[in-house]
């Protein structure tokens, strides 16, 4: 004797994924995230760095007219339409991976005119201290690439490193440097 | 009425999944570090799990019970993928704060286990008052835990310096280490208050018993032949 094959479950499954997906479609339609828009502890910071004013987030280089792709570190470039202001929103890895997030902004001389950490997810209290003012202010006003070393600098592109902070200094180091070579690459 | 409030009320202390069943401890040991993003994930777990349980319970009679568990499991991702959603639009703090962590709601346990146990047997209401204490009893052992963390290991609570100058901040407390260790003693603190040990514990409930069992036969087995 052939037993029917029972389409019951089979039939249930789809549709209740089918349901879902649906409405899921619905949701994500209602609630659009804008990219573009600044939020949270990035527009603070812009604020805090560049004042209040028009904000422009890019994050499509070519098509507008930029000689290079958004580098993948580059999370966003911000632009204060009212001041003409232009600061780079960048993501590198620490001591733990993307673990400093990064508001760098730019005077028309390539230098940096302002820092700061938008968020920090280096070990508390070891990784974090590279927020200290101390240690930011050393990449304040540089136009050339830097370089952390242990111990003493002895060059003036050389920024001693936070001991026992070496990798997160590092990566501050690195977040400049790309903001300094990206702008060059774009206004230089 | 008395069922409604008994069901709401179990979660909360009785049968606390974090204190006393140990049902979703990764949030409980990775978003504890401060209170806020603790109490944020806890009301966001108690979201996905009164939305899921009402749904489950309302199609418990049309489910069937060989493809239930895929069911279960689209219909809670759904709500997940939901949440997020808000989250990103409305409170995006939170939402960057919960990172990874707001996805893996999907696979907290306590979701798909109160569905199993609970909402595929009872009634829609019930399922809602169920899901809710249980968020409850969640988001309260986050907030705890987060709290002790967060005094400790950084001096401040919702971001407020609570500890300025006599004690100095320990940082092991904001450490993963620091997170079991503080864990392991809220729950033994708990348990101690809230429940005594009942005299005789039966093995029926347990799901190692088989085990249990077959452990005990072979270690009689070897002594007898020593």
């Amino acid at each position: 004797m052939k037993d029917k094959f029972d389409f019951k479950p089979t039939i249930v499954l789809a549709l209740v994924a089918g349901i879902v997906t649906a409405l899921l479609v619905i949701a994500e339609r209602s609630v659009q995230y804008d990219e573009t828009q600044l939020s949270g502890k990035l527009a603070d910071s812009c604020i805090e760095l560049m004042g209040e004013g028009e904000y422009k987030v890019l994050l499509d280089w070519l098509e507008e007219g930029y000689p290079i792709e958004k580098p993948p570190e580059v999370a966003k470039l911000i632009k204060n339409t009212t001041t003409g202001g232009i600061a780079f929103q960048i993501i590198v890895n620490g001591y733990s991976t993307n673990g400093i997030n990064m508001l760098i902004v730019m005077d028309e001389d390539g230098g940096v005119e302002a820092l700061t950490v938008v968020e920090n997810k280096e070990t508390a209290k070891i990784g974090t201290r590279v927020e200290d003012p101390a240690f930011m202010n050393n990449f304040l006003g540089r136009a050339d690439p830097v370089r952390i070393v242990k111990g003493t600098p002895r060059a003036d592109n050389e920024i001693a490193a936070l001991t026992g902070a070496t990798r997160s200094s590092n990566a501050v180091a690195n977040a400049v440097n790309l903001a300094i070579e990206t702008y060059e690459v774009l206004y230089g | 009425m008395k069922t409604y409030l008994t069901t709401l009320k179990k979660g909360i202390i009785k049968e606390n999944p974090v204190f006393f069943m140990l049902l979703g401890m990764c949030p409980v040991l990775a978003l504890t570090a401060a209170a806020e993003n603790a109490v944020g994930m806890g009301l966001a777990t108690t979201f996905v799990l009164v939305c899921s349980n009402i749904v489950i319970s309302l199609l418990r009679n049309l489910i069937p019970p060989s493809v239930r568990l895929p069911c279960f499991i689209v219909i809670i991702a759904g709500f997940v993928t939901l949440t997020s959603l808000l989250l990103k639009e409305f409170v995006p703090w939170l939402y960057d704060e919960l990172g990874i962590f707001l996805s893996l709601i999907a696979c907290n346990c306590i979701i798909l286990g109160r569905a199993e146990a609970f909402a595929r047997k009872n009634k829609v209401l019930l399922s809602a008052a169920d899901g809710l204490g249980m968020g409850i009893g969640f988001t309260l052992a986050l907030f705890t835990v987060g709290s002790i963390r967060e005094i400790l290991g950084f001096g401040t609570w919702f971001g407020l310096s609570v500890t300025p100058d006599f004690v100095d901040p320990m940082m092991i407390f904001i450490m993963p280490a620091g997170g079991f260790f503080t864990l392991g003693v809220v729950i033994a603190v708990v348990n101690k208050i809230a429940r005594k040990r009942p005299n005789n514990i039966s093995c029926d409930n347990c799901p190692g018993k088989e085990l249990c069992k077959r452990s005990m036969n072979n270690n009689e087995h070897l002594s007898n032949n020593g």
